[in-house]
Order: structure tokens, then sequence, then C-alpha cells
């Protein structure tokens, strides 16, 4: 979603570290991320049951799942879900396909590299949004400008991650290779493949759960159908319960695009992690 | 692998960096006068150059630029002091990290866009709305770097505070910050960074006011690609400035560490 140049994910470590506990024995320790949650659902739950803020301002939990499933039955939020996920899968196939082979000529070619990497952080620099004016002028309000800011907010980390990738092969491996004369396919398979995968990985990650949050910014922004555009119509009209429900769907998918990736993250490190 | 290249020199990189985009210009340029594109829809090189001088000039321009500045200002600070706070609290206590941590984990997954229509009308949709939007979006590089910065501290460091005894502010300021001052300068050039974005986003997507994301989107509804182009840069430029200069703060804080003198 930004021209950052790329973001790390840090899990906080919820293991305690040997410290004694005042307050933290009632509760199962494993057990304890779920406190803040409940506490916050309690909450909501209360200020709704007692009308401490108004229902209008914040729906009930009731009212929000029942937007839920009325959005679900009506078949407003299938709909808008498969434009809006069809869309990310489009435009990150896009940005995948520039992003690599960019990341590539920019690793292996000095020339190439400043002939164009100037030209790409310039791109890059400028906050992605700034460009959708721009090509709301030359596109309109089509799917190219959404598939457009897309594939530029994949392209960024996959480039910028393939480029360090191969910058990172060790220079021992490159000479074991030479040295047992290894055949280029070999080499790919062997040594450039587990090199470079787990880096090229996290861009391919990154890229991809940007790719979901520049997505809705721009459904929000300049769109007539999608999961951002329908946020934007509860909005008008008031609907505080579906508004509610479809931030959630939008919070959900975004939280399993970055863990299940996450998690495909930590087995290849774990299958190649000799490699870096 | 050591011979020079030609490309080597100061003035080869200089020369293929400004080549892609001069050959770019000069055919836009060429195709704009042959009416090969319509050169109302398409704003020639020329007519971009010409639409950046009249902005330059143009008071309403910098009145925007400077109300931007001013509001990605407030809500940027206001977004890293709770940042910092929180960032903080949370590197140093195992208690707050079990309960808060991986709700706030969950949480920064979901698309910081996602929170504007709740925003708009929890908060509304005005100069309130667009701070406090703005000031999130700087939070979280922050809370999470300092974080780590802060879970990053030597443990003999911490021992030594210990044995000495020492106050909470001798032990920020001795101790915690220094130790975890690269993660905290990291999050805080990231919050500026952020903070930007946020700026122009929340110029789009609340109520409009003042500011050069207005303004930018004005001339989107005249179709003035030039002046959208000379928006576009001056947004850049602000964005690059930052960038470098808090580069250049980030080294200079950090310079007496052995890690950091390259």
């Amino acid at each position: 979603m930004s021209g950052v140049a790329d973001r790390q994910v840090i899990v906080l470590p919820a293991r305690s570290n040997g410290q004694p506990y005042a307050v933290g024995q009632a509760w199962p320790r494993r057990l304890r991320f779920a406190a803040v949650p409940v506490l916050l659902f309690l909450l909501w739950q209360t200020s709704a049951s007692f009308k401490l803020i108004p229902l209008l301002i914040l729906p009930s939990p009731l009212q929000v799942w029942q937007a839920f499933l009325a959005a679900g039955a009506s078949g407003t939020l299938t709909t808008a879900l498969e434009v809006s996920l069809r869309r990310l899968a489009l435009g990150y196939v896009f940005g995948v396909a520039l992003g690599l082979p960019l990341g590539l000529l920019f690793a292996i070619s000095p020339v190439i590299r400043k002939l164009i990497a100037p030209s790409f952080w310039f791109i890059v620099r400028v906050p992605l949004l700034a460009w959708i004016p721009f090509l709301m002028v030359l596109f309109g309000l089509g799917e190219a400008l959404k598939l457009i800011i897309i594939a530029k907010a994949v392209m960024t980390p996959v480039t910028i991650n393939t480029e360090r990738a191969i910058h990172g092969i060790p220079a021992g491996w490159r000479e074991l290779g030479r040295l047992y004369r290894l055949s280029p396919w070999v080499t790919l398979r062997r040594i450039l493949f587990p090199a470079t995968i787990l880096p090229v990985f996290t861009g391919l990650r990154l890229g991809l759960v940007q790719a979901w949050a520049v997505l809705v910014a721009v459904e929000l922004l300049a769109s007539s159908n999608g999961i951002g555009f329908q946020l934007t119509m509860a909005r008008q009209l008031f609907q505080l319960d579906t508004m509610l429900a479809l931030m959630a769907v939008v919070g959900v998918i975004g939280f399993l695009l970055d863990r299940v990736l996450a998690l495909a993250e930590r087995r290849i490190g774990r299958r190649f992690g000799g490699a870096v | 692998m050591n011979t020079r290249h030609w490309h080597d020199t100061r003035l080869g990189t200089l020369g293929l960096g400004l080549a892609f985009p001069a050959v770019l210009a000069l055919v836009w340029q060429v195709v704009a006068n042959k009416g090969i594109i319509d050169p109302s829809v398409w704003a020639s090189p020329w007519r971009v150059a010409l639409a950046v001088s009249s902005q330059v000039q143009d008071p309403q321009f910098w009145a925007d630029l400077g109300a931007s500045l001013w509001r990605d200002a407030q809500g940027t600070a206001l977004g890293i002091l709770f940042g910092l706070t929180a960032g903080l609290a949370l590197g140093r206590s195992a208690l707050l990290r079990a309960y808060f941590g991986p709700t706030l984990d969950a949480g920064k997954a979901v698309p910081l866009f996602t929170w504007v229509p709740l925003l708009s009308v929890w908060v509304g949709s005005g100069e309130g709305g667009k701070i406090t939007f703005i000031a999130i979006a700087a939070s979280i590089p922050v809370l999470f770097n300092t974080a780590e910065g802060v879970l990053s501290l030597e443990p003999r460091h911490l021992e030594l505070v210990r044995l000495y005894h020492l106050g909470l502010i001798t032990r920020i300021r001795r101790v915690v910050l220094p130790g975890a001052g690269p993660g905290i300068l990291r999050g805080v050039h990231q919050a500026v960074l952020y903070g930007w974005l946020a700026t122009i986003g929340a110029e789009f997507l609340f109520e409009a006011g003042n500011g050069i994301g207005t303004n930018i989107m004005g001339a989107r509804d005249l179709y003035a690609l030039d002046v959208v182009i000379a928006d576009m840069m001056a947004i850049g430029l602000v964005g690059v400035v930052l960038d470098l200069s808090f580069g250049h703060v980030e080294r200079y804080l950090l310079r007496w560490r052995e890690d950091h003198r390259t």
C-alpha cells in the first residue's frame, strides 16, 4: 500500500521470560491472548445492552452478525468478494510477472540496473495513492486502474526482495558449483533455487498483503463494485452494522492471507534454512 | 570481476539513470506534437513543465501544501507519541506482551484504509477524522519497532540497571533509549513516510477540505492531467525529502554506534 521499501512482520513473542506473575496465574498460559479480544467483546456487548453508545453509532454484536448473514444471503457479499478477489489475483499475477524479472535483471546486469533503477525508485517513492488521480485521468474508473495499482503495490517488494536474494547468494556456493562443473540446470536447482527461495518468498508474501490493503483503498476511492465499494455504500447509507460486518470480512481476509503465507514461509525457512 | 566498466563512473551512472526518463519524455513529446495521441488528454512533458511553473506561482498550491504538511505533522507526532509509549511498555513487560501481543499482531493485518469509513462516523469526516487516521498509520511502525528494539536490549545491560538501582528516568535515558535506539528510529522513520501517505489518503477519502490531496483531486475532476502530474511530483518530492532528511537524522543520532559507522 505504500512507497515504503518493505515492512517487517514482527511477531511479538508471547512466551514469558520466566518472570513471576502476579496476575497472570488465573489464566491458562496459552489462552492469555484471548483475554483482550474477549474483554473488548464484553465491553461492546455491555455498551449495546445498556445503550451506553447509541446503537446507530455502535450496533450490537447481534445486529452486526445479522447484517453479515443478510449480506451473505442477498448475495451482495459473495458478489463483492468475487469481484475483489478476482482483481487481487489478476493484479497479483501482473505484479509478480513484472517484479521477478525486474529484480533478476537488476541483480545480474549493472547497466540495466543503472538505466532503470532510478526511474523505478521514483515510481516507488511517489506514494501509491498519489498515482490514483493520474491513472484515473488516463484510464477512467475501470478495471485497468485497479489492476495497475495492485500490480505496482506487488511489484515493489517482489523486485526489491528478488534483487536482494540474488545478491545474497553466498559466493562460496557459486564457487562450489563451478568447481564441480555442475550443469546450468543442476546449478539452478541445487544452488540458485535453495539460496534464493526464502527471500524471494518473503517478497511474494509482502506483495500479497500489500495488494489486499491497496485494493481496499482503491475500491473505497474509485469503484462501483467490490468489497471496498460496499463498505462505502454502507457508510453513505449509515448502516453501521453492515459496515462493521464488511470491515470484519476485510480484516479476516487480510489476516488469513498474511498468516497462511507466513506459515508457508516458515516451512520454506525450515526446509532451506541453511541457505541464509 | 574487478575491472572498471565505462558505466562505473559517476557520469556514466547519472547518464544512464537519466536516459530512460529522458527518452520516455522525448517520445511522449514527439507523439503528442504529431497528434498521434490527443495532447489535451495526454498532457505532453512541455505542458507539464508549464503546469509546474504555474503551480509554483499559485498561492493556492502553497496554501494546500502547507495545510497538508501541518496535518501530517500533527497526526504523525500524535502517532509517534502513542506508538513510542505503547511500544516501550510492550517491550518491557512480558505480561503486556502475552495479553496484547497477539491481538495487536492480528490487528496489524487489517488493511489500514478499512478504518476510514468507521473513523469518519465515529470521529467525524473533518479534521479530527483525518488526523486520527494519520496518527493510527504512524503509530503502527513505531509501536512494533520500538517493542522489538526494547526486546533486543542486552540482558547484561539490564542487569547493570538492577545492580545500580537506577531510577526510571536514568534507566530510560542511559540504557533503554541507547539500546533500543536503532529500532525506535527505524520505526519513526517508517512512521514519517506512512504519515505522509496517510495524509494524502485521508484527504482523498474523508470529506474534502484543504490540502494537496484535495488539490490533485480537483485537477482530476477537470481532467487537467498536467496539473495532476505537477501535484503528483510535489507529493513525491515531499516524500523523498522526508525520507532522505530523516535518514540523515537517523545516521547522526546513531553515529556513536559501531555497526552504524560505515
